[in-house]
């Protein structure tokens, strides 16, 4: 279990961190969503133990982070961390090592990873000669060389194409199944949809949103309903005490509740009316994020 | 735990470096290089003895018309298996071009002065060894003649020969008889030393650089601390070194067995010019030198290390990795020469090379050559080391965050004071004005530039005009000495100013021009053109008239000053400029005294650096042009009165937007004291003169006054004071003083100011001596 108290960070004037804690339980997926510059890598790089905190603490387990549990943390820098000049094999060796792993070990897990992105034939090709989304997906295999408990990775899916975010994907899911702890940054909100449980929003160095994906959307979604069909003015008039009516087309409406208990009432007024559609609306995180930020988060 | 991770990043890193490329090409070029040095003499003479130089033999003919050559030495010259000696009675029958390779033609003579006179001839050049031969057998011959004719012993003759013999005795306590053989030694381990620290600080700039433009550091450091990896780095490049020294040291033995190989099979004399004698070399001393010199060596090259880590984290890009060694390497060279100046064995030790010797760093090279010459103490010694490995850690934990922020990029940067400025200013503003400021740090950059280059021009022209004088006059007779003399300084004048120039008007902003033919577009539409023409050449006479009298003020005031203070000398008089004569040097004196200054100097100031600076508000202008106009008169006589005039004319230049006024001011003020000199001996002439200037100042005076009076009433006007106070905006004079100090802000201002502060005062110290 990760446990994250009151976390902050200067850089000069600028704080970077501000006063962020959460927790986060062994076996799940933390998204970390923000803008640019919204404090992300930084915390990371405290978890990582890369950074020194300023103020709060961070506990894996109910230890003080450090170095000496560095070898059960996995991690994918933003900033692709190959060196040029070496090949994949080389690179896995000098950082494997880094991990404590015996040179056989690295072997056996790197190739194992390889095939499993089929690209085993990589293995002696030289970092630079790699493609962007290539070399992303050796830093993840770099990032998974030592089997760690928890994994960090920061903007995992820039620069892929649909394929391999799907493959990633489903290597991400798995790796949860085997109950491991993932944090992961994206700015893509619907990358942190597809994966996650628990999201934290953060905004200029403070968390805006922590909470579990599911009861939030449940928090907002359900409000909104979208129905097609034509509707006598007494039943729109009996609508409009439960929320707020738009016409959109010439039979359409977005209704808009003040609670949500009011869905089923809704539903039974409708009965005598012509109905083509009427669907409860899923509200994207974009929306909330939308909600809580007050921009427009994907630009 | 870590131990293992620390030296797993050196083993990786070693490997890298012994398994690539560049390793493997220095190190043929290193085995070869000492093979071959150590095998030079051995080859050749394996190549003698394949018959591959028969080219080699050569036959002497010997034209001996007096006989000095007797037989014996001739036997003496064919003792040699290459050499044939035979005396001829002639030789002219082979001086010709078609002379065999092999053949050497001797002809020697008596002489009363010199006893012998000999020349060799051939037809390529031969071996130096048979001239040794020959020229060794000729001084025996000289020696025996003088001994002959003076009645020397030979004896007696060859003392007078022989060099002073100096014997050197040490009265140390441990001091032996140093051999050549120890300073050579001395030599070449300072040579290695400073060859392998230079491997050292390279080797860690490339690594730490690539790891850091690679950003793999970032996962790096998640596994290990920054201080472990700065340390493993260290070590891993030291350690390479060392590897790099072992493989040279199996070079060298491999080229010395070659060498007993290759000699046992050669003559004999190829061993004794090869070999060293190594039971002269090792004995206690040396080998105490070498344990010493190894020891300082390491823990030395470990500590220039950590500094160079931290340095080279700063880098950012390949290229930065390379610049970054450039400090060490600098006080690495400067340590050096100050300790081969100042410990040899001819001197005495000086109390700073004491304190330097217990220095870090400094004592790696002063301690083994103080200790090399028999100069130390085992207590220094120990001192020495005692400080040096003090110093180690205390670099680890100063160099620590250091090194960290900055090969993660996190730069702290103080907290920034929120002047008035910036709160006023809007963001965009304030970020103009950022650029703004590091464009008129460019423009201080340009300037500075130039005037470097101008007063560096005119003193090496200067004095490479001196030189040029009596060549030039040889070549020349027909002008007189004095006249060659000023066409040169008037050439290296004008040079001097119109180069620098050409750079400033690089940067002088093109806008003025297109206004100006704006301008005249629109007076050709309104057909006012002769107009305004006529316009802007009155108000250009009206400044003219109106500067005269100003510029007689200053004179006057700047005189007196000068007086008072003592510290004038009359600096034409004094440079022997009237001392010419001639009509043609009176005419060069006059255009290198009045005419070029007025047209040059006012070419550079007030179109160069006025233009340059224009946009930077008319005060800052004013004050920085006429500091720089009186900076290149370069004494400070001249200073106060150039800078004085310079305000008068930059304003002039300013207000009436022309070149011309200027320089028909300056030509006036220069021509005055000019016409003063040369003509003082026609009075007639003087008098008209002197009341031509008296009228002249008289109207000036009269339209000055006026026009002060007039402005006096004006100002008389309360409301045009309130207008004046509106048009005078604090705030804006305020940030323009501000944001204007940037231009200063440039190292070439300083280094301009440095300059001529010591031209300033060398040149009024030789003016006083003259």
């Amino acid at each position: 279990m990760l446990e994250v108290r009151n976390l902050s960070k200067y850089f000069g004037i600028n704080k970077a961190v501000d006063n962020i804690s959460f927790t986060l339980e062994d076996g799940k997926i933390l998204g970390v969503l923000g803008k640019n510059g919204a404090g992300k890598s930084t915390t990371f790089r405290m978890i990582l133990n890369i950074l020194d905190p300023d103020e709060g603490e961070i506990l894996y387990n109910g230890k003080k982070i450090s170095q000496d549990i560095s070898d059960r943390i996995g991690y994918l820098p933003e900033v692709g961390s190959l060196i040029d000049s070496y090949t994949v094999y080389e690179q896995c060796i000098y950082y494997g090592k880094m991990k404590s792993m015996t040179t056989e070990q690295i072997k056996n897990n790197m190739f194992e990873l390889l095939e499993r992105f089929s690209i085993t034939e990589y293995a002696n090709m030289k970092i630079k000669e790699l493609s962007k989304g290539n070399k992303q997906k050796i830093q993840f295999i770099i990032a998974l060389l030592h089997n760690p408990d928890l994994l960090i990775l920061d903007e995992p899916f820039s620069g892929l194409d649909p394929v391999s975010v799907e493959y990633f994907r489903k290597i991400i899911l798995e790796l949860k199944e085997q109950g491991k702890t993932i944090i992961f940054s994206s700015h893509i909100m619907s990358h942190v949809e597809m994966l996650c449980e628990d999201v934290l929003i953060l905004d200029k160095g403070k968390v805006i949103l922590n909470c579990n994906l599911n009861e939030i959307k449940e928090q907002y979604s359900s409000k909104t309903l979208d129905i097609t069909g034509k509707i006598a003015t007494s039943t729109l008039n009996q609508i409009a005490i439960f929320g707020k009516i738009d016409r959109i087309e010439e039979n359409r409406y977005i209704v808009t509740l003040a609670n949500k208990e009011r869905i089923g009432d809704v539903f039974r007024l409708l009965y005598t009316s012509d109905i083509t559609r009427f669907t409860v609306l899923n509200v994207s995180l974009n929306d909330i994020f939308l909600d809580k930020v007050g921009t427009s988060y994907e630009e | 735990m870590k131990n293992k991770k620390i030296g797993a990043i050196i083993k990786n890193d070693i490997e890298r470096s012994i398994k690539n490329k560049w390793f493997v090409i220095l190190n043929l070029i290193l085995m070869i290089f000492i093979v071959v040095g150590f095998n030079f003499n051995n080859i050749k003479t394996i190549l003698k003895q394949n018959n591959v130089t028969i080219d080699n033999s050569i036959t002497i003919y010997i034209e001996d018309p007096d006989n000095v050559i007797s037989e014996q030495n001739i036997k003496m010259l064919n003792l040699d298996e290459n050499l044939t000696a035979e005396k001829k009675d002639s030789v002219e029958e082979y001086e010709n071009s078609a002379i065999d390779e092999n053949i050497v033609l001797l002809k020697v003579k008596k002489d009363k002065n010199e006893y012998i006179n000999a020349t060799i001839l051939s037809k390529e050049g031969i071996s130096g060894v048979y001239i040794d031969k020959i020229t060794d057998m000729l001084n025996i011959i000289k020696d025996n003649i003088i001994a002959n004719e003076q009645n020397i012993d030979i004896e007696q003759i060859e003392k007078i020969k022989a060099p002073v013999n100096v014997n050197r005795v040490m009265l140390g306590d441990n001091v032996k008889e140093e051999s050549v053989d120890v300073s050579f030694l001395q030599l070449m381990s300072t040579y290695l030393i400073f060859f392998i620290l230079l491997l050292c600080l390279n080797k860690i700039a490339s690594t730490i650089s690539q790891e850091k433009i690679s950003k793999s550091i970032e996962y790096i450091l998640t596994s290990i601390s920054s201080k472990e990896y700065m340390i493993s780095k260290v070590l891993s490049m030291c350690l390479i070194v060392v590897i790099q020294f072992v493989f040279v040291l199996s070079y060298i033995i491999i080229a010395l067995m070659l060498s007993v190989l290759l000699s046992s099979g050669a003559t004999s004399i190829a061993i004794d010019t090869t070999t060293i004698d190594i039971n002269n070399i090792i004995n206690t001393r040396t080998i105490m030198y070498f344990v010493i010199t190894f020891v300082f060596m390491c823990i030395t090259t470990f500590l220039q290390g950590i500094i160079q880590c931290v340095m080279s984290a700063k880098t950012t890009n390949i290229q930065e990795a390379g610049n970054a060694t450039i400090l060490l390497v600098m006080i690495n060279l400067i340590l050096y020469t100050v300790v081969t100046a100042l410990v040899t064995p001819a001197k005495s030790i000086s109390i700073l090379s004491y304190i330097l010797s217990v220095l870090p760093i400094a004592s790696m090279y002063f301690i083994p050559s103080m200790f090399i010459i028999g100069q130390t103490s085992i207590i220094q010694i120990i001192i020495a080391l005692v400080i040096l490995i003090a110093t180690v850690p205390l670099a680890v934990i100063v160099a620590q965050k250091p090194f960290k922020n900055a090969i993660l990029d996190f730069t702290h940067k103080k907290e920034k004071k929120i002047t008035g400025i910036e709160k006023i200013l809007s963001t965009r503003e304030y970020q103009e004005r950022m650029i703004q400021r590091k464009e008129s740090s460019k423009k201080g950059l340009i300037i500075g530039l130039s005037v470097i280059l101008l007063i560096v021009m005119q003193v090496v022209g200067g004095l490479l005009a001196n030189v040029l004088v009596s060549p030039l006059h040889k070549v020349m007779p027909w002008i007189s000495d004095g006249s060659i003399e000023l066409i040169l300084i008037s050439v290296v004048f004008v040079l001097s100013i119109f180069i620098p120039y050409l750079i400033l008007r690089a940067y002088i902003p093109k806008e003025e021009k297109i206004e100006n033919k704006e301008e005249i577009k629109n007076k050709e539409e309104n057909e006012n053109k002769i107009n305004t023409r006529k316009e802007s050449i009155i108000k250009c006479i009206k400044y003219i008239v109106l500067s005269i009298p100003i510029m007689s003020i200053i004179q006057m005031v700047c005189s007196f000053a000068i007086n008072k203070l003592g510290v004038g000398t009359d600096v034409t008089s004094s440079l022997g400029l009237f001392s010419y004569t001639g009509k043609l040097a009176t005419v060069l004196t006059f255009i290198q005294i009045a005419i070029l200054p007025a047209i040059f100097e006012e070419l550079f100031i007030r179109k160069g650096v006025i233009g340059v600076l224009k946009d930077r508000g008319a005060i800052f202008t004013v004050i920085v042009s006429s500091l720089i106009f009186a900076v290149i008169h370069m004494n400070v006589s001249q200073f106060i009165f150039s800078f004085l005039v310079g305000i008068l004319f930059a304003i002039v230049r300013l207000k009436t937007g022309k070149m011309y006024p200027t320089m028909i001011l300056h030509f006036i003020n220069n021509g005055f004291a000019l016409i003063e000199a040369l003509f003082y001996d026609h009075i007639m002439f003087m008098q008209i003169f002197t009341y031509a200037i008296i009228v002249l100042n008289a109207i000036g005076f009269c339209i000055l006054i006026y026009m002060l009076y007039l402005k006096v009433m004006e100002l008389k006007d309360k409301e045009s004071i309130q207008r004046l106070k509106e048009q005078l905006d604090y705030r804006k004079i305020k940030l323009d003083i501000i944001e204007n100090m940037y231009v200063f802000k440039d190292f070439t201002f300083f280094v301009t100011v440095i300059l001529s502060a010591i031209l300033f005062t060398v040149i009024e110290k030789t003016l006083t001596i003259l």
